[in-house]
């Protein structure tokens, strides 16, 4: 039996691969102060469910995959460890000037403190240039100095960020060694080992965030491992990471900042497994619908796309995370935005959110503004008694009082118009937010599936479909637990970089078994570690380059090593198509400069299948009828089923509702679904007119 | 499937603005992404000088991209206005090039691609607009801020006063010939035009499929509607001001064909009862020889931003807003509309940012709590235009760097922003990557970082100036600058001081040191060392009144020493670094 848990803000899920292949969903609350004590929750309400005791279960796993909003939550609310970050002189506000920017120049907020207070970095005399050519030697003394005063502010962890390391590291290197000299326990985080990418501020972002999360991490990651293993776990714990893949604990340990997109980076992950095998597509668009947030991510040719570019918190007024993460775009509109109408009759949605607590007027739980959730209950999309299978009882009152109160008198409208506003702004900004996606990854929106995650994914996922003009939308049954889903299929994968900027047309042949050399060697090694004999391994290679003087890299994929290494010709075909793909344009004359070259070490289980979750067999047929009102028809009589008595492959003409005890999917009319052997829904939204 | 859903009927404004609202945000930054990830030059693709719109055929600005709001404000619509005038017969396909600064654009190195949206009848509907600032331009000399001009012709800028660039979709090739012919890096420029192009065609894409959904009688309901939202909060924001009139002026420093500067007057008016404010800048001297001249779309626009700085940042910045801002300007003025052949190489920030910080500082005169403090001025050598041949590859280059600002100017609200650049940037603009720099052009930076004690005091303080040092490596290069802000500091508003002096100077590979004037042209050789200064910005309020917590904090930060709290603030911290309260009372009643 095999596991995957994800620690999200709200809940714990745990999804259970069982031997059988079958798969089975459990959850329980999070428990922020101490996240182990919630996965131990949620396995000893799988246990019960299952009828095992809570140490049988742990004792048959073979892995036990984890995602945690752990490391994230720490860094937002500050509660990380004092670090001293190391700089070369002359540029010790690499943190606070960042690379400048803001949203609106009349904003009215204040200018955001540094990741580390100036106070505690340090400048150290040293100097390497273009090229990596040493420009001026280190200074032994006054690096020695600088770490003394250090350590008297009483750093608990240092983070070294040298210009140009990731081209010459000897400098980072030695201020290493007197670091250690000094203080021989520190965590350190040197930057050039941490990221090959060029543009210190993101280096040295990414570089903090890794030191001042060590300490903190490896006392969370050791003491869940105990806690597992005290309970009979013997398996493998694998944590999930950035770049959609899973890593050992002690690889972790060692670069904690591995794990601080964890949550959002496997949506896409299982989004485009759950495309491949239901519809046999690779451009996809995977959302995730939360109580607070909308993530989307574009994923062209199949190739899940990475950025440099996410922000830890609100754009521009939080620090970048600069280093490498599944490009995962959040916009705030999700179950829990509140709705109103502004004093000049304007509707908004957000960004306010109502959360999970209180959570929509419908909880009953306190929430005094109406939330989407409340517009949709009002319309008829959900059925108060069937909420997540009956187990929350949705108000409709409260519901209807507060979209009228606060939306519907004063936009001077019936109130189920009112409230079909409400969906259809969230719709608009949903579908603002694919859009963005598909311009930034080159998806051609008709030739693009969405797949659609979250509990709250089928309300309005076939109105987002139609209004962005895609046709096919699918919505698995792994669409509430998304993420949980992905950290079960992912392999264990690093990627691995050097960053060495070189022109295409000055390339010869060796200097690319040179550069590929030393990372292939890495990448064996890792495979060496971490492979199993029953497991599938192998190596692709990248390049991240832009045609001369653009600046923002583009990543191409240059196929797996057994192909043999690329020769520059094929990079530069490559790269060309890869530019041609995401931009619309190529410039086959032009000089291509290569500044990152990668490895990516994946290993993975042999035949890895779409997790699947059936409902639990109802004891009698509920086939009923419900009222639903669509803006453009006013209140119809449609047929609402439960998901489990829809037979695979059965033709359905919305307006429909098709609800499971974890989502509920809205087929508005005009749209055809398809339940498909997996489990999941397809929307034919058709090919007409948007 | 059928069309249920294409035409959904709704009666109240509220809904449909809403809906309409969030897909034109998706069209302009649908082009601003493209223009973002496609264009060449780091002026553009780093720094993000660039902008991106929608046009009523009114012409009124309804949807803008974050966008560097000197290039928006006002001035897309001026040039809407000439492209109807000068091409009667447009259709589909069409696409103009703009950038004459007579004509309603901004500055001769900002190019403006302009294509009209026609419906299936081809009625001119509604126009797409992308403008971006060029690498270069053609100007005399490798800079595309040619401050010392005389004239248009010493500038030597190509003017395109709304050429057609495009017809059934396809370029005139003579004009990207003539273009190749005259800007230098000319494969870098054909990048960045061509993004351009492909930014403003995919807003025309967009905003054809958009009408293609409700129809172009809805968008044009929509258009309406939006602009007159915008305009009953902007009333409603400027209701809540007081009614006021107040005259300020600001002095640009010695320059090129300003030997004794220019000293600019502008007087604000603000009618609360009638929800809206007048900038007059009509009393202010003739063109002058040098390429400081405004436009008439800078001279609007900074005044409009520094009214914008004073009001809520919900009310939405477009055409209908817009209609509550009087901006009076003159005919052959230095700072209203310019009168050919005057230059106005650097319009977009020499007087704009001293005309924009006066309205600031006049807003600020009408009663406690409003306007703001000048900001910061730019285009000292942290800014300056290099070119050379790279000593590995042996290419020409030339770009405009951007790798220190500071400048945010102090109001009642807030400390300035750190990274403000100037008034017509408001932050927007991005900061170089150090290394990305130096990856691409013979540089080392030794040195960029925040001056301690440079900061203006105040209530709330003006952001200090930051130091930038570098070298040539292993070659010479040229670089060219126009530095305002050496002389007349920014100003400080409500008894906030002043923000610190802009300097710049070189230290020779010999040990000498140079100082350089406000304008140079600098060749700087092997193990030359530039130093220069960027200016803060202005402190707002009195400085003894800045609650002391905040000083101590500051000292904390390494922003200000403790001789500066105690001096500047009369805050007096203790061993520990804390507030000695009863020695910063008693201090204060003295200073006070």
């Amino acid at each position: 039996m095999r596991a995957s848990v994800d620690t999200g803000g709200t809940f714990t899920d745990l999804v259970l691969e069982h031997d059988d292949g079958r798969f089975s969903l459990h959850k329980a609350p999070t428990t922020p102060d101490d996240p182990p004590t919630g996965i131990i929750d949620a396995i000893d309400i799988a246990a019960f469910e299952l009828g095992l005791s809570r140490t049988s279960l742990l004792s048959q796993l073979t892995t036990l995959s984890h995602a945690t909003t752990h490391p994230l939550n720490a860094l937002l609310i500050g509660r990380t460890s004092r670090t001293g970050l190391f700089v070369t002189e002359g540029h010790r506000d690499i943190l606070l000037l960042r690379e400048g920017g803001r949203e609106h120049f009349n904003s009215r907020e204040a200018f955001p403190r540094p990741l580390v207070p100036r106070e505690l970095t340090f400048e150290v005399a040293e100097r390497v240039v273009r090229g990596g050519r040493v420009e001026m030697p280190l200074d032994v003394d006054r690096a020695r100095d600088a770490v003394r005063r250090a350590l008297e502010l009483g750093i608990e962890a240092a983070a070294v960020v040298f210009l140009w390391s990731t081209v010459n590291a000897d400098h980072e290197l030695q201020m290493s060694e007197i670091i250690r000299a000094a203080a021989p326990d520190l965590p350190q985080t040197l930057s050039h080992q941490l990221s090959a990418s060029l543009r210190e501020y993101r280096r040295a972002s990414a570089s903090c965030i890794d030191a001042s999360l060590k300490p903190m991490m490896r006392r969370y990651l050791t003491r869940l491992e105990a806690v597992l293993v005290e309970n009979s776990f013997a398996g493998r714990l694998l944590i999930v990471t950035s770049n959609g893949g899973l890593l050992d604990l002690s690889e972790v340990i060692d670069a904690p900042i591995h794990t601080i997109r964890s949550g959002p980076a496997m949506a896409p992950v299982a989004g485009l497994k759950v495309a491949m095998s239901e519809i046999g597509g690779d451009s996809v668009v995977v959302t995730d619908t939360g109580g607070t947030s909308y993530d989307v991510t574009g994923v062209n040719s199949g190739l899940i796309p990475l950025s440099r570019e996410t922000w830890l918190g609100k754009p521009f007024h939080s620090p970048l995370i600069g280093f490498p993460a599944v490009d995962v775009q959040s916009s705030g509109a999700g179950g829990g935005s509140i709705a109103w109408v502004d004093s000049g009759g304007l509707l908004r949605l957000g960004p306010m959110s109502a959360g999970a607590d209180p959570g929509p007027m419908c909880y009953e739980r306190g929430g005094e503004f109406p939330t989407l959730t409340d517009a949709c209950l009002t319309l008829g999309y959900l059925e108060p008694d069937r909420f997540l299978g009956g187990r929350l009882r949705l108000d409709v009152q409260l519901a209807r009082d507060g979209v009228n109160d606060h939306v519907a008198i004063p936009l001077g409208v019936e109130l189920e118009v009112g409230a079909a506003a409400v969906v259809d702004l969230a719709t608009a900004h949903m579908a603002r937010a694919i859009e963005d996606c598909c311009i930034r990854n080159g998806l051609a929106l008709e030739n693009t599936i969405l797949v659609a995650g979250g509990g709250a994914a089928g309300l309005n996922a076939a109105s987002v479909a139609q209004r962005v003009g895609i046709r096919w939308t699918v919505i698995p049954s792994i669409a509430p637990v998304l993420s949980a889903a992905g950290a079960l299929i992912s392999p264990v994968m690093k990627d691995i970089a050097t960053s060495q900027p070189h022109r295409i047309s000055t390339l010869s042949t060796e200097d690319i078994a040179t550069i590929f050399g030393s990372l292939l060697d890495r990448a064996r090694q890792f495979l060496g570690e971490v492979t199993s004999p029953d497991m599938l391994s192998g190596i692709d290679l990248f390049a991240e380059g832009h045609y001369l003087r653009e600046v923002w890299d583009i990543d191409v994929a240059l196929g797996p090593c057994e192909l043999g290494l690329p020769t520059a010709d094929r990079i530069s075909e490559l790269f060309h198509a890869r530019h041609e793909q995401l931009y619309s344009t190529k410039h086959t004359g032009s000089e291509i400069e290569i500044v990152t070259w990668r490895a990516r070490a994946w290993c993975q289980r042999e035949h890895i299948e779409l997790p699947v979750i059936f409902a639990k067999p109802k004891d009698s047929t509920s086939r009923r009828t419900t009222r639903v009102f669509f803006a453009e028809a006013g209140w119809l009589d449609c047929t609402a089923y439960d998901h489990d008595e829809i037979a695979p492959h059965e033709n359905i003409v919305g307006p429909v509702i098709v609800s499971s005890d974890a989502t509920t999917i809205v087929v508005p009319p005009g749209c055809k679904i398809q339940k498909t052997a997996q489990g999941g829904v397809i929307i034919d939204g058709g090919t007409g007119e948007r | 499937m059928t069309a249920t859903f294409s035409k959904p009927v709704r009666n109240q404004a509220g809904i449909q603005m809403a809906i309409l609202t969030q897909r034109f945000e998706g069209i302009v930054r649908g082009m601003a992404n493209t223009l973002l990830r496609a264009s060449r030059s780091g002026i553009m693709n780093t720094a993000h000088d660039f902008s991106c719109c929608v046009l009523t055929t009114e012409p009124a600005l309804l949807a803008m991209a974050q966008s560097l709001p000197i290039h928006v404000m006002s001035g897309p619509d001026v040039s809407a206005r000439f492209m109807s005038q000068y091409h009667t017969q447009m259709r589909p396909g069409d696409a103009f090039l703009h950038n004459s600064p007579y004509e309603g654009n901004s500055h001769a190195a900002d190019y403006a691609v302009l294509v009209p949206v026609f419906d299936d009848d081809e009625v001119h509907r509604y126009t797409v607009y992308a403008k971006g600032h060029m690498a270069d331009c053609g100007n005399g000399l490798p800079t595309t801020y040619a401050a010392a001009a005389r004239d248009v012709y010493e500038e030597g800028a190509l003017i395109f006063p709304m050429v057609q660039i495009q017809r059934d979709f396809a370029d005139c090739e003579d004009i990207i010939r003539m273009c190749e012919a005259r800007i230098r890096a000319p494969e870098q420029w054909r990048g960045d035009y061509d993004a351009l192009i492909g930014a403003a065609r995919i807003g025309e894409r967009m905003m054809k499929a958009l009408a293609g959904d409700v129809g172009w009688e809805v968008l044009d309901q929509y258009a309406g509607d939006w602009l007159a939202y915008s305009e009953r909060a902007m009333t409603d924001a400027i209701r809540r001001l007081p009614s006021g009139f107040a005259v300020t002026k600001a002095t640009h420093d010695p320059f090129p064909g300003i030997p004794d500067g220019l000293e600019v007057s502008v007087s604000v008016d603000v009618d609360a009862e009638d929800g809206r404010i007048t900038v007059d800048l009509r009393a202010n001297p003739d063109c002058i020889p040098c390429g400081l001249n405004l436009t008439e779309a800078t001279a609007t626009t900074a005044a409009m931003i520094g009214v914008f700085n004073a009001l809520p940042t919900e009310v939405p910045h477009n055409g209908g807003s817009c209609r509550r801002i009087t901006v009076k300007l003159r005919d052959g003025c230095a700072v209203g509309k310019p009168r050919h052949p005057y230059s106005c190489s650097v319009a977009t920030t020499g007087l704009a940012n001293r005309l924009g910080g006066a309205v600031q500082r006049a807003l600020a005169d009408m009663g406690p709590g409003i306007g703001m403090a000048d900001t910061g001025l730019i285009m000292n050598p942290a800014y300056a235009v290099i070119s050379g041949e790279h000593p590995v590859n042996h290419e020409p280059f030339v770009n405009q760097l951007m790798l220190a600002h500071s400048g945010g100017a102090a109001s009642f609200e807030n400390d300035g922003w750190l990274t403000a650049s100037d008034h017509g940037a408001g932050g927007v603009v991005r900061l170089d990557s150090v290394e990305i720099d130096e990856l691409q052009y013979p540089l080392v930076v030794w040195r960029r970082e925040v001056e301690v004690d440079s900061e203006a005091p105040g209530f709330r303080r003006g952001a200090p100036g930051t130091i930038v040092e570098y070298s040539p490596l292993e070659c010479e290069i040229n670089l060219m600058y126009a530095s305002d802000g050496s002389i007349n500091p920014p100003k400080g508003a409500a008894g906030g001081h002043d923000g610190c002096l802009a300097h710049q100077s070189v230290i020779r590979s010999n040990g000498d040191v140079e100082d350089l004037p406000a304008y140079g042209v600098v060749t700087l050789r092997e193990h030359d060392r530039i130093v220069c200064r960027t200016t803060g910005g202005g402190g707002y309020g009195n400085p003894y009144e800045r609650e002391p917590e905040r000083v101590s904090a500051d000292v904390g930060e390494g922003w200000i020493s403790r001789e500066r709290a105690a001096s500047a603030y009369g805050v007096v911290l203790n061993e520990a670094g804390d507030v000695d309260v009863a020695a910063t009372a008693a201090g204060r009643a003295v200073l006070r």
